[in-house]
């Protein structure tokens, strides 16, 4: 933007007590329920990443957001009050980043990826890119709670089908929570 | 495979915005020779297009359209393309000035779904360094 942009201060991640009551409660909203001032039932945005960091309250310094990014209704004044929407900007911050094992069961919530393999760098962390096949959610348990931009709402599904999210090519990705 | 459509209609407006306005030919060759100029140019870090964040090396305007373009050529849809200006509230420019959007649309849609938006000055035929984002 022209001029220097108001120094971000430091991200502000205040993190819900991501239950699994908490997600259940979430199931069957719609962007529109969890934001309202980005995007609408039925548009051809990708909304995972903003569903998942409207539950965290997650604004990374930087980071393309539902209020900054070029078709909100948030005003110049608004502009980073809202929350993350890109799936690799989300990910990509957080620790613990690592290809799912299906083995290893989560007890505690995290952060779940599925993309292409070739949409992947590295693997110490791994670090996803900007193909379009990336969808992101929480995982808990053998669930994943996440926003199906299909269906126009938040679901839940076991992790064995949403290791199939991409078919074949899919790959799992899972971190801690921003 | 992708099929990527230019389309010349302006499509839907911005949700925060009037109808986008349309732009004529001689607007729209100023508008993508001062893009073309600008490809060099870094991005706006407010947001940044990074898909790493920590990343420290700056993406530059080209880097932005290859982001977009590559979602555009991997979508499993027909992909429309449009040059339209947009009202975006309060955010500044001066008299001779207009934010424009590079916009991709799958579907032949009328969305604003991703691409570049930065501000036109009309006045120097310029894009206003910096302005560049990707969305």
């Amino acid at each position: 933007m022209p001029g220097n942009p108001t120094p971000v201060p430091s991200a502000v991640v205040a993190h819900a007590a991501v239950t699994q009551q908490v997600l259940d409660g979430l199931l069957g909203q719609t962007v529109t329920d969890y934001c309202g001032k980005y995007g609408s039932v039925g548009d051809t945005i990708n909304h995972c990443a903003h569903f998942v960091s409207h539950v965290l309250d997650l604004r990374i310094p930087g980071a393309a957001l539902c209020s900054n990014v070029g078709n909100s209704t948030y005003t110049y004044e608004e502009r980073r009050n809202g929350v993350c929407v890109r799936v690799n900007q989300v990910y990509n911050s957080c620790n613990g980043r690592a290809a799912f094992d299906a083995a290893v069961t989560c007890h505690t919530p995290r952060i779940i990826v599925a993309t292409i393999a070739d949409n992947v760098r590295g693997d110490n962390p791994p670090v996803v890119g900007d193909h379009p096949r990336k969808h992101i959610g929480f995982l808990l348990g053998t669930n994943v709670y996440h926003y199906s931009n299909t269906r126009d709402a938040v679901v839940c599904q076991p992790v064995g089908e949403f290791a199939s999210h991409y078919g074949s090519r899919t790959v799992l990705y899972v971190s801690d929570l921003p | 495979m992708a099929v990527l459509l230019l389309a010349t209609s302006a499509g839907a407006a911005a949700a925060n915005s009037a109808e986008p306005r349309m732009l004529d030919d001689g607007e729209a060759i100023k508008v993508v020779e001062a893009l073309s100029r600008a490809s060099t140019q870094p991005l706006s870090d407010d947001p940044s297009c990074k898909a790493d964040l920590s990343d420290p090396r700056p993406m530059s305007v080209a880097d932005g359209l290859g982001v977009a373009l590559l979602k555009a050529v991997t979508s499993e849809e027909a992909t429309g393309l449009t040059l339209q200006c947009v009202d975006r509230a309060g955010y500044p420019k001066t008299e001779s000035q207009e934010y424009c959007a590079l916009n991709f649309a799958t579907g032949g849609g009328a969305e604003m779904e991703y691409g570049l938006i930065f501000l036109m000055d009309w006045q120097t035929g310029a894009v206003v360094e910096g302005s560049v984002e990707c969305y």
